[in-house]
């Protein structure tokens, strides 16, 4: 731990992806370390804003409305089925929980 | 449960994917319209490359792979423009003019440390599909997610100080 630079690990840190034990030193690693923990949290500041920037980016109900309207309307033109490509093999990652408003 | 019928199997996938394909293509595109445009194009994709689908591929890696392949396209056709100005109403002002800073560095990179980031740090994807979805090693693509990480940092550092000094010199705006 001491042989690398240690704030070369703060992104794999951050994104959850040390090894628990090598984790666990980072973690005692900012405990002493002030200068470490300040640059922690201000790249977790810089996620946190760059999510926040996003944030907006949401379609909206019309959107969604139109475009289900303009895929089915294809599936019809396209007489498509969807059984062509459901070898027994083949799992859509479908969830039945999800609300459809293509439906009737 | 694709038995069930064809039209309740393609509902599940729509409401299941459209709204993430068209946040990711908004994202790539910076503008809602396009965005719009290519969710579209990618449930047509979908439907008429179905059978490319391979049996042991993950179905997001492929839709997601469609769309930004639909999105490369257009941003070759048609660079990336200014970002609207309706991106963030309602927002307070501070917050939407580093909103705004925010994806305009964003938007600056370059693509290959663009891509990346949107994948992984906006639309959280793992490491693995978003290699997978941008055909690189996954080596390769975390360097590319580092440097780019690094390189917004820069950007944005300056950017958000720029802000602050702005909102010092005119107070009142508030």
């Amino acid at each position: 731990m001491r042989s690398i630079d240690i704030r070369s690990l703060i992104d794999l840190y951050l994104d959850d992806e040390l090894p628990v034990e090598l984790a666990s030193e980072f973690m005692q690693a900012m405990h002493e370390d002030d200068d470490l923990a300040q640059e922690v949290a201000a790249r977790r500041k810089m996620r946190d804003l760059i999510h926040a920037a996003y944030d907006e980016d949401d379609m909206t109900e019309e959107q969604y409305v139109r475009v289900a309207q303009a895929v089915r309307q294809r599936a019809l033109e396209l007489g498509y089925s969807w059984r062509r490509w459901q070898g027994p093999q083949m799992e859509l990652p479908l969830n039945q929980d999800q609300p459809t408003l293509l439906s009737g | 449960m694709l038995a069930a019928g064809d039209g309740s199997a393609l509902d599940e996938l729509y409401a299941l994917y459209a709204p993430r394909i068209y946040r990711y293509t908004y994202r790539m595109l910076n503008n809602a319209a396009d965005a719009e445009d290519a969710t579209q194009e990618t449930f047509y994709r979908v439907m008429r490359k179905s059978r490319d689908l391979r049996a042991d591929a993950a179905f997001r890696t492929w839709i997601f792979r469609i769309a930004r392949n639909l999105c490369i396209d257009r941003i070759r056709q048609q660079p990336l423009v200014d970002l609207p100005m309706d991106a963030t109403i309602g927002a307070p002002e501070e917050q939407t003019a580093l909103h705004i800073t925010v994806r305009q560095a964003l938007n600056e990179l370059p693509q290959e440390y663009r891509e990346p980031l949107i994948l992984c740090d906006i639309e959280e994807i793992t490491a693995n599909e978003a290699a997978e979805i941008l055909n690189l090693s996954v080596p390769a693509l975390k360097s590319r997610l580092y440097r780019g990480r690094k390189a917004l940092k820069e950007r944005l550092g300056q950017a958000v100080e720029e802000i602050r000094r702005e909102k010092h010199r005119h107070p009142k705006s508030d």
